[in-house]
């Protein structure tokens, strides 16, 4: 890199510092505390929310606070022990890079023109990455403390020590400690195009509202994880979306639903609308359940009604209802579970069978 | 290649002929429409049981399991080679080493070639004593078809539809027919989209069975995108079955369609999702 290119890279970081100082992100939640307060509202019941925004570029730090701010004082004026937000949910905060708007119509496929070099997409989520995970980290710490409840920030996409990027989902707990990190596991082809890395490993946490498993999006298209999950004991699994496609009832039905429908746990699907890398987003967040946990016995507690909106949606989970059922149904699974493991996991053969272990590159957030 | 699915609906006492009668007319009008697979329905070994004994069959207790099996393989050969038709029967109880639910699929040439036990149990299935059957098995067809089963409650089996897939089939005949709640959208529908095969769905239906029909495949290549190819249970709308036959104490319904091997396979190239498995994490904690 030439002077000229390095001053003005240097004078591109510290911008970036300047606007995501953590700082910044508190004084605006005080003055949102003291302009728009919210009203506590304890309820008896597991109540959860799940959350359907819009994916909006911001040029500084405010907007992006407000929108999650507000979110979380509706969750929690109507009683949400637990909000999920979205997929990509840190992805606004690329608006905040200097030239954003020129970069982002460059887009061409999996890559991004920078004058005459091209740069994948993961190039800029790396970049961006220290300062987007510190607006991310600090906010969603912080609403989980101010309202004391479990908050799912949504998935954000950052570069790992190992260099590689990830999608990667956090939970807060009441305490505003992160309780549990996940990486999404299956990537869409248009992320593998990004140049993003799946990650490889699975964990669950007990909370008071039962334990709770949070893949990705795409990773509710493979039964397989949400029977790794189950078998790791998981109740109820947080599943954040961005779905790069126009809605369609059968389409969208191919993820959480039959999912837990399967496994079976209690799944809060919340969706990102809007567009992105030329894509547009729609879905339908949500609150699901077995069948026969269900009034109408269509799987069905809470669902958004349209596809392209924003809103929450909210539940009652009945968590000794769902244990009941699962111990009624898990002893017919125990011979069957014996045979599929003659041939699963051995007869896969295809997919990312050379990914690397990432296990000494997890934990270092 | 053109297939054919069937529901059998069960109204009265079956007698050998009419039962006989009606098997034929499904063959030889699927026949007659171009069809070069006819799928009968699960537990079609109940009907063929009542048939012989003269009463209706209500559990394995009532059962003959070696005059079952004559028959059902006798008439499998018969109709397959006189009709020149690739066709299941449906399931039956057999008794082996162990009592099983198992179907065979015969070629035209009235070979078996293909033979899957039921793996899923409901809780009155293993009350009779039935075991899960210890293999899942695929067969190579025509065309480039890659066949599998799945009975009963495996087409519940996310992990049965997954060990068909990986071993290639792109086919999967399920019998459905079940003691208990049918949900195809929970069931095949959902499981066909995971996979990317087709699946032709038949069932018996009766006082204590029930089940769907319909033939589905992947979104993308379906019309509305709806994962349907041929309706016969009303999923997106409700339309009349390609073709329905009146018999003494059966009624039939039968489902038909084209199935396209270029599509699917272009559907799986475009959306590759057999390519995107987490192989890595599977092996640690699956």
């Amino acid at each position: 890199m030439g002077f000229l290119a390095n001053l003005k890279d240097y004078a591109g970081r510290q911008w970036l510092e300047y606007l995501t100082k953590s700082d910044r992100v508190l004084r605006r939640l005080d003055h949102l505390e003291r302009n728009l307060p919210w009203q506590e509202n304890e309820v008896e019941q597991t109540r959860v929310a799940a959350i359907q925004a819009e994916l909006v570029f911001v040029n500084r730090v405010e907007p992006y606070v407000d929108i999650m701010y507000l979110a979380c004082k509706e969750a929690k004026e109507k009683g949400a022990k637990l909000v999920v937000f979205p997929e990509d949910n840190g992805t606004h905060l690329l608006g905040l890079l200097p030239g954003f708007n020129r970069l982002i119509k460059s887009l061409d496929g999996g890559k991004i023109s920078v004058g005459k070099e091209e740069i994948l997409i993961a190039d800029v989520f790396r970049y961006a990455g220290p300062y987007t995970e510190r607006v991310y980290l600090t906010l969603f710490s912080e609403l989980a403390k101010r309202f004391r409840m479990y908050v799912h920030g949504g998935s954000v996409i950052l570069p790992r020590t190992d260099g590689k990027v990830y999608n990667t989902a956090f939970l807060f707990g009441p305490d505003g400690k992160v309780l549990l990190r996940q990486d999404k596991l299956h990537l869409m082809p248009m992320e593998v195009e990004w140049g993003l890395t799946p990650g490889s490993i699975v964990e669950v946490v007990d909370t008071e509202l039962g334990r709770i498993g949070m893949p990705v999006c795409m990773d509710a298209t493979y039964f397989e994880t949400f029977r790794i999950l189950s078998n790791m004991g998981a109740e109820i699994i947080l599943l954040p979306t961005a779905n790069p496609e126009e809605y369609n009832r059968f389409k969208a039905l191919r993820g959480i639903w039959p999912r837990v429908q399967e496994t079976p746990v209690y799944g809060i699907r919340s969706s990102m609308v809007g567009s992105l890398a030329g894509f547009k987003l729609t879905g339908k967040a949500g609150i699901f359940a077995p069948r026969e946990l269900t009034e109408k016995r269509d799987g069905i507690l809470a669902e958004f009604a349209n596809p392209e909106g924003v809103g929450l949606v909210f539940a009652d989970l009945d968590m000794p209802g769902l244990r009941a059922y699962r111990e009624r149904t898990r002893t017919e699974q125990v011979d069957a579970q014996r045979i599929y493991s003659r041939y699963l996991p051995r007869i896969y053969k295809v997919g990312a069978e050379d990914a690397e272990d990432t296990d000494s590159t997890r934990r270092d957030h | 290649m053109r297939v054919a699915t069937v529901q059998l609906i069960r109204q009265g006492s079956i007698r050998q002929e009419d039962l006989i009668i009606i098997l034929d007319a499904v063959i030889k009008k699927s026949k007659r429409y171009g069809a070069g697979l006819v799928v009968l329905p699960g537990q079609v070994g109940l009907l063929i049981g009542e048939a012989l004994k003269g009463k209706e069959i209500l559990e394995p207790d009532d059962v003959s399991f070696q005059g079952i099996d004559t028959v059902y393989h006798a008439w499998s050969k018969q109709f397959a080679t006189y009709y020149n038709i690739s066709l299941t029967l449906g399931s039956y109880w057999v008794e082996e080493e162990e009592l099983f639910s198992v179907a065979y699929l015969y070629n035209q040439k009235g070979e078996v070639l293909l033979k899957q036990g039921q793996i899923q149990l409901s809780e009155k299935e293993r009350s009779w004593g039935i075991k899960p059957y210890q293999e899942i098995n695929v067969a190579e067809f025509q065309d480039g078809y890659v066949l599998g089963f799945a009975l009963g409650l495996d087409n519940y089996a996310p992990e049965h539809y997954r060990i068909l897939n990986l071993q290639g089939a792109n086919l999967v005949l399920g019998l459905s027919t079940e003691w208990g709640m049918n949900d195809q959208l929970a069931g095949i529908w959902q499981l066909v989209q995971q996979n990317q095969v087709y699946a032709l769905e038949s069932s018996l239906v009766g006082d204590m069975v029930s089940g769907g029909l319909g033939i589905f495949g992947p979104c993308e290549i379906t019309p509305l995108e709806s994962g349907v190819i041929c309706d016969g249970s009303a999923l997106v709308e409700e339309r009349p079955v390609d073709m329905e036959i009146q018999g003494n104490s059966l009624q039939a319904r039968i489902c038909m369609a084209d199935l396209s091997l270029e599509s699917l396979l272009g559907i799986r190239k475009s959306y590759p999702i057999n390519d995107l498995y987490n192989v890595q994490l599977y092996r640690r904690w699956l």
